[in-house]
C-alpha cells in the first residue's frame, strides 16, 4: 500500500510537516536562487513547466482508477451500513456469547446444567436396567466428584497439552442440548459404573464442552463431528501428534456395550509403547547428563592438578632465584667485611660464638662496628664462603637480606640487635659469648 | 485446525433433501411451465380470481433462479443446524416453521390487504425465503462466533497523517449473513417484509410463544431417516467384543483397507490423509532431476 502511495505522490516518501517549522527558509532559498538565475528563468521556465505538466497528467491518470475504486467501495460500505437493523440483530445474538467467556466458569455452568438435566430426566422411583450406578454430581462435580481431578479445566488446547505432556488418554464429551435425547450419553454412558472404572483404570483425562459455545464448536469442527452428542477418545500417536482413536457419534444404541473399552484396550498398548519410548529418552538424557557431569568433574580435577604443578614450579624457580640473589649478596657482604683487628687494643672485642651445629668460632671484631658485622661473619662462615675465591662488588638490586638465625647472649638471655654498635653492648664488650639460634 | 463444518452432505439427509428439493422443484416447474403457481399476488390472484391455493404453494418453489441458487447455498450453510438438532428434529422444525410461516404470512397478507386500502404489501415472496429466515434465527442463536476480522479502507490520495479510515468488522458467519441479505434484497420490499415476519416467527418458535418445538415430530420420518443411517453401522457395531467392532471406530490415517471402512461408513476426510510424506530437501532436489 505504501508503495502504491509513493507511486502516486511522484516517488516522494510521505511525510508529515512538523508544526512550528520554518517554511520561510525554503522560500528565501528559492528567492535567492531566483535572483541568481534571473536570466535563465525566462528560458528554463517553460521547459520545466512542460515537464511538470506531463508529470501531473501521469499522476492524475494513475490516480483515477484508485479514486474510482475507493468511491465504489465507500459507497458499498455506506449502503451496507444503512442496514443497521441487521447489525443490531447480530448484536442481539452476540450478547449471549460474550457473557461467559471464561472457560472455567463455562465448564462449571455446563456441569451444573448437566447435573440438573440428569436428575430431571432420570426417574428415581423406577429401577430401570438403564439406571446408572452413580449420579452425575457424585462423579463429575468439580468440588467433590470422584472423577473431578481428571477433568481438564481449560480450553481445548489445554487438553491437548495435558494429553501430550502426561501421555494419557483424553476423552472429549461435546454436549448438545438441542437434541431430543441429549442426556442419553450422560445417563447411559458417563454415569455408568463401567465408564467410571475405565476412567480410573486408564487414568483418562476428561474434557467437557458444549457445542453452542465457541470453544466447543471449534473442537467439533476440528474433529469433524457430524452428529451429536459426541464422545471422542484422543491418544498420542507419536511425539507431539495426537489422533482420534475412537469416536461415538449420535445415537448410542448402535454402539456395542464395550466399544469404548475395546478402543481403550487397543490404544493402551500403543500408549504404553510411547510412554516407554519417552522413559527411554529421559533415561538416555539422564545418562548423558551424568556422563557430562562426570567428564566436567574430571576435567576440573585435571586442571586443578596442572595449576598446582605450575604453582610449585613457579615457587621453586622463585626460591632458586632468591638463593642466587642471597649468594650474590653474601659475596658482596664478604667483600666489605672488615678484617679481624690484629692488636688487642681498646677497640677490639673478642667474641666466642657457639653455632647451631655445636662448633665454636672465636674472633675479634672492631668495637666501632655494628653487631651486623658479627651476623654477616657468622652467616658467611656457616655458608663456607669466607675462604671462597668468588667476588661480587655490588649488592644485587631489589634484594633485602634477612638472616636466618638469631644471635643471643646466653646469660642474661638477650637478643642482639644488628643495628647496635658492638661497643655499646655491655654483654659482649670487651669480650663475650654468643649463642646462635636458627630461625625456624 | 479447521474452523468450518465438515464438508459434504454425509449424514445430513435433511439438508440434502432441502437442497435437492429446492433445485428440483424449481427446475421441474420451469420445464413444465407451471412456475406461475408459486406467484402469490393479492391483487389480482386472490382478490379477483380467488385462487387461494397460491397462498399455500408460494413457498414451494422459486420463480427466479438466482433465488434458487442463494437458497441452495444457504441450505448448505444451515447443515450445522441439522448437526445440532439431529435429522428428525431438524425436519420436524422445518415442517413446523413451514406451516407457521405459510399460515402467518398468508393470513397477515390477506388481513393487511383487506384492512388497508393501499396495496403496500401486494404479494408474497416466492421460494422458501420465509422458511429460511425462520431457521436463520436458530442458526444465529445456536452457532457461536468462532473468529472475526477487520476490513480497513483508507483514502488513497490524501497525504494527511490522520486521514479517515473506514473499518468494517466481519466474522465467520458473514457469508450466511450476506447470503440472507442478498436473498432479502433480491425480492424487493416484499422480501424484506416477509423475511422480517418470518424471522419473528422463528424467534417466537424458539422461545415457545408458538408451540410445537418440543412435541411436534414428523411421524414416519424416523423410519425414513434412521434405518439408512443405522444400517451402515449396525452390523458392525452390534457385534459385541468382535474384532471388527473397533475397526470402524479407529480412523486410520494411512487409509488402509479395514473391513469396517470398506463397508461404506464415514468418508475419511482427514486433513493429513492426502498429504505426501515429508521429504528432506536433498531428496526433493534429486527427485527434480529424476526422469
Amino acid at each position: 500500500m505504501d508503495l502504491l502511495r509513493r507511486a502516486m505522490h511522484g516517488g516522494d516518501p510521505p511525510f508529515t510537516p512538523i508544526p512550528g517549522s520554518f517554511p520561510e527558509e525554503t522560500t528565501t532559498i528559492h528567492d535567492s536562487r531566483m535572483e541568481g538565475n534571473v536570466e535563465d528563468t525566462s528560458s528554463g521556465h517553460s521547459s520545466r513547466r512542460n515537464r511538470w505538466n506531463r508529470k501531473a497528467i501521469l499522476i492524475t491518470l494513475v490516480r483515477i482508477p484508485f479514486v474510482l475504486l475507493y468511491y465504489i467501495m465507500v459507497w458499498t460500505i455506506v449502503i451496507l451500513s444503512l442496514l443497521k437493523p441487521l447489525c443490531n440483530i447480530s448484536g442481539f445474538y452476540k450478547k449471549k456469547n460474550s457473557r461467559l467467556s471464561d472457560p472455567k466458569s463455562q465448564l462449571n455452568n455446563l456441569l451444573e446444567t448437566l447435573d440438573h438435566e440428569s436428575q430431571r430426566t432420570l426417574n428415581p422411583s423406577v429401577q430401570d436396567v438403564n439406571t446408572p450406578t452413580y449420579t452425575f454430581e457424585s462423579l463429575y462435580s468439580l468440588e467433590h466428584g470422584s472423577l473431578a481431578p481428571d477433568i481438564v479445566q481449560g480450553g481445548y488446547a489445554d487438553l491437548l497439552n495435558a494429553c501430550s505432556e502426561q501421555c494419557k488418554f483424553a476423552i472429549i464429551y461435546l454436549h448438545d442440548s438441542l437434541l431430543d435425547n441429549s442426556m442419553q450419553y450422560v445417563n447411559e454412558l458417563l454415569c455408568s459404573e463401567k465408564f467410571a472404572t475405565l476412567i480410573k483404570k486408564y487414568q483418562v483425562l476428561l474434557w467437557f464442552s458444549e457445542v453452542t459455545v465457541s470453544e466447543g464448536l471449534q473442537a467439533a469442527n476440528a474433529l469433524k463431528v457430524r452428529q451429536f452428542p459426541f464422545l471422542g477418545v484422543l491418544c498420542l500417536k507419536a511425539e507431539k501428534k495426537i489422533e482420534v482413536i475412537g469416536r461415538l457419534e449420535g445415537n448410542l444404541d448402535k454402539y456395542g456395550t464395550n466399544a469404548l473399552e475395546n478402543v481403550l484396550t487397543k490404544g493402551h498398548n500403543k500408549l504404553v509403547q510411547i510412554r516407554q519410548q519417552r522413559q527411554n529418552l529421559a533415561l538416555q538424557r539422564l545418562i548423558r547428563e551424568q556422563q557430562d557431569s562426570r567428564y566436567s568433574e574430571s576435567l576440573r580435577r585435571d586442571q586443578e592438578l596442572a595449576r598446582q604443578r605450575n604453582a610449585q614450579r613457579q615457587a621453586a624457580l622463585e626460591q632458586e632465584r632468591q638463593e642466587l640473589l642471597r649468594k650474590q649478596w653474601l659475596l658482596w657482604r664478604k667483600s666489605i667485611l672488615r678484617p679481624e683487628p690484629t692488636s688487642t687494643g681498646g677497640s677490639a672485642c673478642r667474641i666466642a660464638i657457639r653455632t647451631d651445629g655445636g662448633a665454636r668460632i672465636v674472633r675479634k671484631f672492631d668495637s666501632n662496628l655494628t653487631i651486623d658485622e658479627i651476623y654477616a661473619y657468622v652467616e658467611l662462615s656457616m655458608e663456607g664462603l669466607l675462604d671462597s675465591a668468588e667476588v661480587n662488588n655490588s649488592p644485587p638490586l631489589g634484594y633485602e637480606h634477612h638472616y636466618r638465625f638469631l644471635l643471643l647472649t646466653p646469660v642474661p638471655r638477650k637478643e642482639l640487635d644488628p643495628g647496635t654498635t658492638i661497643g655499646d653492648e655491655p654483654a659482649i664488650y670487651p669480650s663475650g659469648n654468643i649463642v646462635m639460634e636458627p630461625l625456624t | 485446525m479447521s474452523m468450518e463444518n465438515p464438508t459434504g452432505l454425509y449424514r445430513y439427509p435433511v439438508t440434502k433433501l432441502c437442497m435437492v428439493g429446492t433445485t428440483m422443484v424449481t427446475l421441474v416447474a420451469s420445464i413444465a411451465s407451471c412456475k406461475y403457481i408459486f406467484i402469490a399476488k393479492y391483487d389480482p390472484f386472490i382478490s379477483e380470481y380467488q385462487q387461494y391455493f397460491r397462498l399455500l404453494t408460494f413457498q414451494l418453489g422459486c420463480v427466479n433462479e438466482t433465488d434458487m441458487a442463494l437458497l441452495v447455498l444457504i441450505w448448505y450453510q444451515f447443515r450445522n443446524l441439522e448437526r445440532l438438532m439431529g435429522s428428525l428434529k431438524y425436519i420436524s422444525v422445518i415442517s413446523l416453521a413451514l406451516i407457521y410461516t405459510t399460515v402467518c404470512l398468508a393470513g397477515l397478507n390477506c388481513l393487511v390487504n383487506r384492512i388497508l386500502p393501499w396495496k403496500i404489501w401486494n404479494g408474497l415472496t416466492t421460494g422458501c425465503l420465509p422458511l429460511v429466515l425462520a431457521l436463520f434465527h436458530f442458526y444465529k442463536e445456536y452457532t457461536p462466533q468462532v473468529y472475526e476480522f477487520e476490513v480497513l479502507l483508507t483514502q488513497p490520495w490524501s497525504q494527511k497523517s490522520h486521514r479517515k479510515q473506514y473499518k468494517w468488522i466481519l466474522n465467520d458467519q458473514f457469508l450466511v449473513n450476506a447470503l440472507v441479505a442478498i436473498l432479502l434484497i433480491n425480492q424487493g420490499v416484499e422480501g424484506i417484509i416477509c423475511g422480517f415476519i418470518s424471522w419473528i416467527i422463528g424467534v417466537f418458535l424458539d422461545k415457545g410463544l408458538l408451540p410445537g418445538m418440543d412435541r411436534w415430530r414428523l411421524p414416519l420420518m424416523q423410519h425414513l431417516l434412521m434405518p439408512k443411517d443405522a444400517s451402515n453401522n449396525q452390523g458392525v457395531y452390534e457385534n459385541p467384543g468382535g474384532e471388527t467392532s473397533e475397526e470402524l471406530l479407529i480412523r486410520r490415517d494411512d487409509r488402509e483397507e479395514s473391513p469396517g471402512a470398506s463397508n461404506g461408513a464415514s468418508p475419511l476426510d482427514d486433513e493429513n490423509a492426502n498429504d505426501e510424506p515429508a521429504r528432506p530437501l536433498g531428496v526433493q532436489f534429486l527427485e527434480t532431476f529424476r526422469t
